[in-house]
């Protein structure tokens, strides 16, 4: 299946495989791994295969305007 | 089989009555096993085989392990129309005398309305993901131009000497932020309901660190009927157009975030 517009990433897949999905709370279930714990672990994988992001840029010259971007924002109802 | 666990990728509606209660998908799944569908009357489980409980230190290999995850359920997909998508590492156990696909064909049967409903309500439509990221540097003289305020203090800085202008500089630098948030949340609410118009259901996702200068505005799940993308296209190229402005759109994705 053509899968992407614009390629999808790990991050994309792990976003969605590890974060979502239905989960069952019954006592025949078990968790392959502790997800939660995973999914931070395999988060700062991916970024150390990236160069690490950092915040804000130089503006006018000297000056650093980084916006704190919050990591989720919540719709004005 | 008794002491084997069963891997759990998703939940299917049958399109067609399967022949026997156990057939290979014909795809290898996580560690190169053999993927099956187990069929009751009404639904169908797609599982492979697993130890009760496995994990890994090696970041790689979980990797890997998320990748077949996401392969088995998208030929799933394509296979059965319709997908329940499970998380990422659902183990059904044997307990209690009874074998792991005992349990799983139990908890399938207990679980069949609640899972058909929602299976009912995915079919026929797929997930996108959409991003939004600015480049902060395009978009802050635009907003620098138009503040009133800022315009005053930058007047003042040039007509101080070095050492009050070094103060005014550090005052001017945290305006300048606080702008620049403020925009970047107009700009989210903006932009979200747009968005919103055009689809059938919207999720609001963390956003995800972007290489400098760039920042994530915005990251979204969106449900909609396939086929049916083009009011959104739309949009998101109006939203490209925007200077300083950036949209990535990735799908179909199985409906992970709405089951």
């Amino acid at each position: 299946m053509q899968h992407s517009t614009q390629g999808e990433s790990l991050a994309d897949v792990v976003e969605r495989v590890l974060d979502k999905g239905l989960v069952i709370n019954a006592d025949i279930v078990i968790s392959l791994c502790k997800t939660e714990l995973l999914s931070i672990k395999l988060r700062a994988a991916i970024a150390s295969f990236e160069t690490a992001a950092k915040w804000g840029l130089a503006f006018p010259s000297d000056m650093r305007i980084g916006t704190p971007v919050p990591i989720k924002r919540e719709p004005a109802v | 089989m008794a002491d084997k666990g069963l891997y759990l990728y998703c939940v299917a509606l049958p399109s067609t009555t399967l022949p026997t209660q156990k057939e290979d998908l014909g795809i290898k799944g996580i560690e190169g096993r053999d993927v099956f569908v187990f069929q009751t009357p009404t639904l169908l489980a797609v599982v492979q085989e697993c130890e009760q409980s496995y994990g890994s230190d090696d970041m790689k290999t979980v990797s890997q392990w998320i990748l077949s995850h996401q392969a088995v359920v998208d030929l799933a997909w394509e296979k059965f129309d319709m997908v329940v998508p499970f998380s990422f590492g659902t183990v059904i156990v044997a307990k209690e005398g009874k074998s792991a696909r005992e349990n799983l064909l139990d908890w399938l049967e207990k679980e069949q309305g609640n899972l058909k409903s929602k299976g009912e309500k995915l079919k026929g439509k797929a997930e996108y993901g959409i991003q939004i990221t600015w480049d902060p540097m395009k978009v802050a003289p635009r907003i620098v131009k138009t503040d009133q305020e800022i315009q005053k203090l930058e007047k003042e800085i040039a007509s101080k000497s070095s050492g009050t202008a070094y103060l005014l500089r550090q005052k001017l630098e945290v305006l300048v932020g606080k702008r620049m948030e403020q925009a970047a949340d107009i700009y989210f609410n903006e932009l979200y309901q747009k968005i919103k118009r055009c689809v059938e259901d919207i999720h609001v996702e963390k956003v995800r660190k972007e290489e400098p200068p760039r920042q994530m505005l915005m990251n979204l799940s969106c449900l909609l009927p396939k086929g049916e993308m083009d009011p959104l296209g739309e949009e998101l190229d109006k939203i490209e157009k925007m200077e300083g402005f950036f949209v990535r759109f990735t799908g179909p994705w199985p409906p992970y975030s709405f089951v």
